[in-house]
Formats: structure tokens, sequence, C-alpha cells
């Protein structure tokens, strides 16, 4: 096994293939960094390229492109607290947090570093796993992969920070969005409003891009500041991502829990990278001691990001040695593998053992020229934050908006897009945290699947089985005291409600909203035969309940200073600026949004990005006339470049297209 | 002021496109004056990495060539609403000038015979290009399973896999049920065939329906040569060649009308992988892209490739689907309603 190693490494270090292992590095570090692109993409688009290759360069290339998106898309989740991709959303909430405190280079830092960890330890554990994991592997039925998608459900508890009923509320939202679609058993059109778009499911990247990017943008656009404040003691010296890479040295136990967990459940088909950082961040919370998460934690940053790297090598356990794909990535790499006359099974341990083993080292030096690539140049990266909100604001709308669209090519992206980002802007500004929302959303459809294939083989015993008991246990542990905190809280302000104490205030008309949405939930879903509504049913009741109680809660309990507990998914940026003026600017931010996706109806994605920015450049933050137009002309230029040409892919139709045919015919752009 | 200049600048940019546009579409050109310099979109109604995929990729590589004028052919993943969405976008959105065509799942076409909910349009007005293989579907069981034959399906209870509504294994699994009385038991909702076959070796599940030969003989060759899975049942118009053993579903049938039943769910496979234009191209383009897809699948460079890829190739030609449509889209509205309710659609 040594040997095949050793003799694997001395494949993937020809030099050839060294040099087509960084070219594939090079282009994942850039779809990385542009939000909206994916791995999968890029897969797509690399493909056809391995076919004149041998096996060990193909997945040199395949392997390097995909393995450092992870590394890279921390740059935008960082900077503009816009995800890179999915995986990243976690390292928002603290990442973004610090580069407003002007720590945005040490945060880089430790989010480059956690990830190279995190990958390096995915790969160790794929290269010893590899031999002995086909039985380990058979011993996870159903059940146990149920049992996995309620340990992650569970760190909803946590993740809500000091709003409990809020958080569980906000869960219960992010379920029943996760029902929308074609029912799992009988298939039932669950609330798609005779739509296509909304079909098999909500797509992930307009909601992730609406609930997390575009409130951060609004919140910049309404301070109307650099990213990092001034005076807020800013360091943009190539010193700084050094003290992050020292912090992760700090943290190391930390980060080899969050590593451990990001392997184990990216093994766990179906668990991708979109709730693994949810739930590794959870665990962060839960377990770290004088823990600022929420408000700039640093190792809010280390712990998803080690995951998210780590869940690499987990993933592709799986993908070897069973042809079960573990994420979206590695089912198009599971093709590629056919491809290339490889079949996943016992052969890749036998016969093929060393390309299993040249995969496993080219992700890890995949991650290692990431690094070397990206650190260096953090410092210059880090001086994005000092830039004035008004240079940077339209940028990223329009940013936001041509990657949303990316998602299906659809107009519903856009409508998602914006339609979430209002939502996730108002959650934010009334207290709401989002993540449970996230986590539900991320893990409904699958936790719906798995639980009726148990029922229907098992019936009630499924829960009896002993993996099952050994995780359900764990997430008791886990979630033992958060919960307690969550009764004992809720009893207390329970007790404490008077009649006289009944304080009306704005934050109410939100839940209030929440709780019309799940009664409406509930009485569209009623006529459904119940395999198909037992899920929503159950989701939409239990919202009720959690936000019926915090209404009442927060209506007729007083409120003591002593309550505890962090805030997770704070105000942030605008917490000093008067109540009337963040109105006013959230609603011309979002007016800004809103118009730039109608203008897109008529003219197009990217002309009217273009003029989106340009406009909103020139006339709301009130720059001059030549940075508006150099700036809107580069993205606008960069956007078509890329997904013109290099992606090819087509934008939505829009009227002026409808109207000029032949035109469409030959610009592609409308 | 400054928004009278753009006003201004509005107009006169609106009026060149206007005149570009009335130029490019003025003339009466040939098919080749048409396509040189131009891209052909092939919207792929799948997402990038499956069978389909693969198909339309491989083609969009080699059929430049065989076009006159050799445009660039350019893939696009339209994946969504179980392939209606690119269906739809071919049929009645994208345009009509022989710039676009693509391939859609094999049970399109018929979706609207059997009533598919949302599928209202008439495959028969497509401009059909052909189909690049033929399929049959089979129902695999594992050595571990009480099932080792068709006829231990009649007799004994199995559980088949499924992924959901209308889908091919579930389908399949509700056919030999309804159709034969087959003791199976569906267990549906699994996110994929590969999810099923993992739940098949760990005992989870005893076997699957509706998979096509190539992709089991592509993911489980081997197990099919050791033994650990068995194919005990195929269907098809015709059986496969190298299944001669293996009873169809056809042959099975006891009367004439559930016959005709398995005819409509089983003509699928014999167009596995169809490719059409929207309806209403030009006939010299559509002729020309017909001559194009079926010159393509006899290129040597193409097949060898496709052999590489493990890619089975084997002709329908769009005459030929012309055909089967236009009978299928005769069935009788109780016959297709039975069908459609033996797949439980």
């Amino acid at each position: 096994m040594i040997d095949a190693a050793l003799n694997a490494i001395a494949i993937v270090a020809d030099p050839f293939r060294l040099g087509i292992l960084l070219s594939g590095v090079l282009l994942g570090l850039l779809i990385g960094v542009i939000p909206g692109l994916s791995g999968v993409a890029g897969l797509a688009i690399l493909i056809p390229f391995t076919y004149t290759l041998d096996q060990y360069s193909a997945f040199a290339l395949l392997i390097g492109m995909a393995a450092v998106t992870s590394v890279s898309d921390v740059i935008p989740a960082i900077l503009f607290g816009v995800p890179g991709t999915v995986g990243a959303a976690a390292t928002v909430i603290d990442g973004h947090a610090l580069a407003r405190s002007g720590q945005a280079g040490r945060a880089l830092g430790a989010g480059y570093s956690a990830a190279l960890i995190g990958a390096l330890f995915g790969a160790l554990v794929l290269a010893v796993a590899i031999p002995v994991v086909r039985p380990l592997v058979l011993y996870l039925g159903t059940p146990e992969l149920l049992a996995f998608c309620i340990f992650g459900l569970s760190m909803v508890a946590i993740l809500s920070g000091k709003a409990p009923l809020k958080g569980l509320a906000a869960a219960c939202i992010g379920l029943l969005i996760a029902m929308v679609g074609t029912g799992s058993q009988l298939g039932t059109s669950r609330w798609t409003f005779d739509t296509l778009y909304l079909w098999e499911e909500v797509p992930l990247v307009p909601l992730t891009l609406g609930l997390f990017a575009l409130p951060e943008i609004a919140d910049l656009a309404i301070a109307r500041t650099a990213i990092a404040k001034e005076g807020g003691g800013a360091s943009f010296s190539s010193r700084a991502q050094w003290e992050g890479v020292r912090d992760v040295f700090r943290n190391w136990w930390l980060v080899l829990r969050s590593s451990t967990i990001g392997v184990a459940l990216g093994a766990v088909p179906g668990l991708g990278a979109s709730s693994i950082d949810w739930i590794v961040y959870g665990h962060a919370v839960a377990t770290e001691r004088n823990g600022r998460f929420g408000q700039g934690d640093i190792r809010g940053v280390m712990a998803p990001e080690s995951a998210n790297s780590a869940k690499d090598g987990g993933q592709l356990i799986p993908t070897i040695a069973f042809g079960v794909p573990g994420g979206a990535a590695t089912a198009v790499l599971l093709s590629a593998f056919l491809m290339h006359g490889l079949v996943p099974g016992p052969d890749m341990l036998t016969k093929n053992l060393d390309v299993t083993y040249s995969i496993m080292w080219s992700l890890a030096l995949a991650n290692v020229a990431g690094l070397l690539i990206c650190l260096p140049l953090s410092g210059f990266v880090a001086r994005l934050s000092a830039v004035p909100a008004g240079r940077i604001v339209p940028i990223v709308v329009g940013v936001v908006i041509i990657a949303a669209v990316q998602a299906t090519q659809d107009w519903g992206d856009l409508y998602s897009l914006m339609l979430f980002g209002i939502v996730g802007w108002v959650m934010k500004a009334n207290g709401w945290p989002r993540p449970p929302l996230m986590l539900g959303f991320v893990l409904g459809a699958l936790f719906e699947r798995y639980l009726f294939i148990s029922i229907t083989l098992y019936g009630g015993e499924w829960i009896f089985r002993p993996v099952v008991i050994a995780i359900l246990a764990l997430t008791a542990i886990a979630i033992f005291r958060p919960l307690r905190a969550i009764l004992w809280g809720t009893y207390r302000s329970l007790r404490r409600a008077h009649l006289e104490a009944f304080t009306p205030h704005h934050g109410m008309i939100f839940n209030l909203l929440v709780i019309a949405l799940t009664v409406y939930a509930i009485r569209t879903s009623s006529p459904w035969p119940w395999e198909d509504k037992l899920l929503p049913q159950v989701a939409a009741y239990a919202g009720l309940v959690f936000a019926g109680l915090n209404l009442f809660t927060e209506a007729f309990s007083r409120r003591e200073d002593d309550e505890g507990g962090l805030d997770i998914d704070g105000a942030g940026a605008v917490a000093a600026i008067p109540g009337a003026i963040v109105w006013t600017r959230a609603a011309r931010f979002f007016g800004w949004v809103v118009g730039t996706i109608l203008a897109a109806l008529a003219i197009g994605v990217l002309p009217a990005a273009f003029l989106g920015v340009l406009f909103q450049s020139r006339f709301e933050f009130r720059q001059t006339w030549r940075f508006s137009l150099v700036s809107s002309l580069s993205l606008a230029a960069i956007a078509w470049l890329i997904v013109n040409y290099i992606f090819m892919v087509r934008w939505p139709q829009a009227s002026l297209g409808d109207w000029l045919p032949a035109l469409r015919a030959s610009i592609h752009l409308f | 002021m400054g928004f009278e200049m753009t006003r201004r600048g509005a107009k006169l940019a609106l009026a060149a496109l206007l005149a570009i546009s009335a130029s490019v579409g003025a003339r009466a050109q040939s098919v080749e004056d048409f396509y040189k310099g131009k891209s052909i979109d092939v919207v792929i109604a799948f997402s990038a990495g499956g069978g389909y995929d693969l198909y339309g990729r491989l083609l969009a590589r080699h059929m430049g060539k065989h076009i006159p004028g050799n445009p660039t052919l350019v893939p696009q993943n339209m994946p969504g609403a179980g392939t209606l969405k690119a269906t739809k976008y071919l049929y009645s959105v994208a345009p009509k000038d022989g710039t676009v065509f693509g391939v859609f799942s094999r049970t399109m076409p018929l979706a609207p015979v059997v009533g598919l909910a949302g599928a209202d349009f008439d495959a028969r007005k497509f401009t059909w290009l052909g189909s690049m293989a033929k399929e049959v579907t089979l129902c695999v069981v594992s050595d571990r399973s009480p099932v080792d034959s068709w006829e231990d399906a009649l007799k004994t209870e199995f559980k088949l896999g499924g992924e959901g509504k209308g889908a091919d294994p579930d389908i399949f699994a509700n056919v030999i049920k309804t159709v034969f009385d087959a003791k199976d038991q569906l267990v549906t909702g699994y996110p994929g065939t590969a999810d099923m076959y993992l739940a098949i070796e760990r005992g989870e599940l005893d076997g699957m329906c509706g998979l096509s030969y190539s992709s089991l003989l592509g993911r489980w060759g081997k197990q099919l040569q050791d033994g650990s899975l068995k194919i005990i049942l195929q269907g098809g118009l015709q059986p496969h060649p190298e299944l001669k053993d293996v009873p169809n579903m056809v042959d099975l049938a006891q009367d004439a009308r559930k016959k005709q039943i398995l005819k409509l769910i089983l003509a699928p496979q014999a167009m596995a992988r169809p490719f059409a234009a929207p309806p209403g191209v030009p006939e010299d383009r559509a002729k020309a892209l017909r001559d194009a897809f079926e010159a393509t699948l006899k290129d040597p460079e193409f097949l060898a490739e496709a052999k590489k890829l493990n890619v089975e190739i084997e002709l329908m030609s769009a005459d030929d689907i012309q055909g089967l449509l236009s009978d299928l889209y005769d069935t009788p509205k109780d016959l297709a309603e039975e069908a459609s309710k033996d797949a439980g659609l």
C-alpha cells in the first residue's frame, strides 16, 4: 500500500503532469473567487480536454481545479460578504465581520491555512481509508444517513444564538422552502405555482446569494464607509495574514475536529458543502469557550474553511469505492472516471490503486499550490476592504446579479435573489438568525427522502440500529445545553409575560408575516396526500408555534438586561446609524437592485448590469463619470468574456432579443 | 441633461441595431451561407455528467464538420422539471431558424399521450433529427435476494428501489406489479441509481428496474459477470441481441390490450437519445441537419471516440421517429389512461 502511494507520487511529480495540475489550480482559484461559478461548471468544461490525456494527468487537471475552489472562495466571502461558492457561506458571518474591523488580512491568512490543513487531512484520511472503507460504508444504511441529517438539523439549536425561538421558526421556514417542488414520494406539485422554475427545487445559489450577500452589501451601502471602518486599526501590511496563520496553529485542536467532521460528513452521500460548513460552524460555536462568534471571531473562519476543504477527501471516498458521488462535483467527476475506463468499486482499490493514490496526491498538491498562490496576494487583496463603499457597492451588486443567474439561466433566479435578498436583510435587521433557515433548506429535502425510505424499509425500528443510536446520542449531547437554555429561557419569558407589559414595535410586522406564511402553508398543503404533506405540515405547524411563542414573549414579556447568548447574526455595520436613515438607504439600495433586475427583463442581464453599475455609481454614490464608466465597462467585459466565451453559457432571454432575434443570434447577450 | 444625452444615445443605438438586423434577415441564403461563421446551440436537458450529456457533447464535437458552412456546435445544459423545461424551450421559445436543436428525455415525446401535467406540446411537430441509440430497459436483482428469476418475482415478495414519481425505476417497478402481478414493493426516494446500487449491496433493497443495458454494463459490468447482479427481465419493442435468454415484457403480456399498453410504455426505449430541432425549421436547413446527424453517426472518427467512451451508437432515423410517434399519438384515450395508471404516473 505504501509502495503504491510512493509510486503514485512519482507519477504525479512528472513535470508535465505538475504543469497540468497547476493550470487546473489556476482555473479553480479563478472559479472560486467568482461568485456563481462552481467546481461543477469548471469540471464540465474541462472534461473534454482530458480525452487526450492519460488517466493520471486527466485527474491531476480535474482534481487540481475542483480542489482549490474551496481555497479562493473565502476571498469574496471575507471582503464583501459574498460567498464565492456555497461552501463559504458560513465563513461570511465572522470573516466579513473581521474585515469590517480591519482584519481582512488576518481572516484571509486563517482561511487559507485552515483550508490547507483541512485538505491535507482529507487527503490523508482518503489514503488511509481507501483499503478498509468498503465494509465501513456498507454499514451506513439509509437510517444512518437519516441520523446524520438529524444531527445536522440539530445544529439549528446552536446556530440560533440568543434568539432561539426566531431561529427555530427560521429553520422551519427553511424546511418549507426545501419542500417546494415535486414531492419525493407521490410527486405532488408543492408550491410550484404552475412554474417550471420551481418544479424540482428552489436553486441553492440565488438563495444563498440573496440571504447572505445582498444584506451585507446593503449594509455597506447604508453605512457608506469603507468595509473596514476608518479608525478601526486596519492593518494591510503583509504581516497580517501571518497572524491568521498563527491563529490556525494556536487553534489546531479546533481545526482538527472541524476537519474530521468535514471528512466524515463529506463521505455521507447527499451532505454537501452547503450544509457541512454550517454544521461545523455550529460545532465551533457550541464547543469553543469565550467565543465572539458573529462579531468577528477568527475561529468562525477557520472551522468552516477547514471542514469545507476536508470534505473533498471525504466525498471522494464513496465516489471511488462505490461510484456513489458524495456531492455535485463528484457526480461530474464520476462521469470522468467512466470516460477514462475506470469503474469505481473494488478495482480502484486493487488494479487501479495507483490512480486512486495519484488522485490523493493531486488533491494534496493542488491545495499546497493554492495556498502558495493565495497567501502572498492576500495583503494586496485585503487592501480592497479600505476602498470606500461608493466604489465597491455598485460593482458587487452587478457581480451578484450576474452570478445568481448562472444557477439555471432562468429569470426565476433573479426573482429568488431579489426575494431572499429582501427577506435576508429584514431578518438581519430584526435579529432573526439566517443560518438556521439555510440549514433547514439544505437538509430538508434529503431528510424527507431518507425518512420515508427508512420507514418503508424498517418501520419504526430504524431508530434502534446501533449506528443510528450512536449518532443520535451524539446529537443529544451536542444540543443538550443549548436546548435546555432554549426551554428554560422560553419558560422564563412566558412566566414574566404580563398583559400590561404589552409593547408593540415594528419588528413584529416581520414576525406576523412569518406566522401568516406558516398559516398559508398549512392551509394550502392540507389537500395533498399524506406522504407528500407530512413534512411540510410538521414544519409549518412547528414554525407557527415557534413564531407565535416568539411574538407573544416579545410583546408581553418585560425585557431583562442579563439575557446572555451570542448574537450570531447581528445587525453589524449599521448599528450606529439612526433608524430612519437606515430604512431610506435600504429602500434606495433595493430600489437599485430591483430596477436593475427589471431592466434586465427588457434589455438582458449583462446590459442591465452594466447600466445598473454605471448609474448607481454615478448618481447614487456620486463617483466621477470616468470611474463609473471604467468600473461598469470592466465588469461587463469580464463577465461577457467568461460567460459567453469560456463557459459558453447563454443568458436568459430578454424582450429586446424577442424583438430583434437576428441580433440575439449574433451576439448572444439577451 | 445627462438623462437627455443617454436617451438620444439610446435612440441612435436602437436605430443602428434595427438596421443591422434588417439587413441580416433580408436576402435569401444557401444553407452553407447561413451556417458559415454561426454557432448552433445543442440544448441538453440534463445537468453535466450524465448519459444524455455524454451523448449530446459527443455529437456536438463531431457534427459541425458535416453541416454545410461548418458551424460551431455549443452544448448548453438546461436541466429542470424532468426535462420538460428544455423540451418546452425547444418547442416554443427557441429560434426556429436552425441554430438550435437539442436532446431531452426519451419519455418526453410520449408525455402528452400519457397525460403528463404540463406537457402541452405535440411532439410530432418537432423537426426531428433522429436518435443516437436504442435501449432496452432492465430489471436486476442481487444474488442475495430471495428472487433469482422472473418466475420467482411472480411468487416471492421483494423490494425494488425508486427515485420518485415518473422516474424510469419507478415506472417499471410499477408496471411489473400492475401488469404482471409481480410481488415487488417499491421503495422510492433514492437520490439516484448509484445510491440504489449501494442499498442493494448492503442488503436494503433486492434490486432495481428501469436501467438501460449500456449504463448497466458501464457501471456494473463486473457485478454482472461475477453473478452478484442478475438481469431477470428486459423491456423493449425488440429484445436486446445480447440478452436472448432474458424474458421480454412485450412477449409476456397475456392479452392484446396489455401488449398495447406495454408497447406504449416501452416505445421510448427505441428512441433512447432523441434529438430534435424546434418545429418549423426551414426545410433546406432541416434536411442539412438531418443529413449531418446521420453522417456523424457513421463517421469513423466519431465512432472511435464513442467506443473509447463506452457509448453505444445505433441510429433511429427522423422518419422512423415520425412514424412511431404518429402511430402512438393515435392511441385510444382509455388505453393511454390505463397505461399511465399502470406506470404510476
